[in-house]
């Protein structure tokens, strides 16, 4: 009786979500490669850098495809993603505020890109453990 | 709050998954329900008490 690990809601959502995500990474993939080919032909300025730029735009993309997941969420699912998201925001913080204090005994200084690479490593591994305890 | 939806819903033989499409909800909500993690909105738990013809005292009620 319990065999269904998914509702009809839950595969049409997660149908739905692969969709416009891989739709937006797709279009970020191309825009970035044609972006970095045109502006290495370009004079250093205001044009080349609207140029280098543009991948913000498919970026936004893949922005509005998570968003309109969390959205299409029942309360429960909303609540619980939220909650890792959060989570995830506090580990970082306490590991790159941590790291700061190494930097001042000599640790190399971190790029500013690092947290959101270090934040997406968190939010990855909030919801293996979460998966994990819900087995 | 306990509640009874987890005895209500194997009366009628279904499953998480089918309950979770009758309340047009995730199969994780239904699962957090009936395991007590999870305490729904008033609308939905009007929808789950409306499903199984039941006042909603009578499957959710707070734990003595």
């Amino acid at each position: 009786m319990e065999q269904d690990k998914y509702s009809k809601k839950d595969r049409a959502d997660a149908k739905t979500y692969s969709k416009e995500l891989r739709l937006s990474i797709v279009l970020y993939v191309i825009v970035l490669f044609a972006s970095i080919f045109i502006a290495k032909s370009l004079e250093a300025g205001t044009l080349q850098t609207l140029v280098v730029l543009t991948p913000v735009l498919p970026g936004l993309l893949t922005m509005r495809a998570i968003i309109r997941h969390l959205n299409r969420q029942d309360e429960f699912m909303r609540i619980y993603m939220l909650e890792m998201i959060a989570t995830a925001g506090g580990v970082t913080a306490f590991l790159s505020f941590s790291y700061g204090f190494a930097e001042g005994v000599g640790f190399p200084k971190l790029n500013g890109f690092v947290h959101y690479g270090m934040f997406m490593a968190t939010w990855l591994v909030i919801v293996i453990i979460r998966k994990f305890q819900e087995r | 709050m306990r509640n009874i939806v987890k005895e209500l819903r194997t009366e009628r033989e279904l499953s998480q998954a089918a309950l979770a499409d009758m309340l047009e909800v995730s199969r994780q909500t239904v699962n957090a329900i009936e395991t007590g993690r999870y305490d729904p909105s008033l609308p939905l738990a009007f929808t789950i008490s409306k499903l199984f013809g039941m006042p909603i005292e009578k499957i959710f009620f707070v734990d003595e």
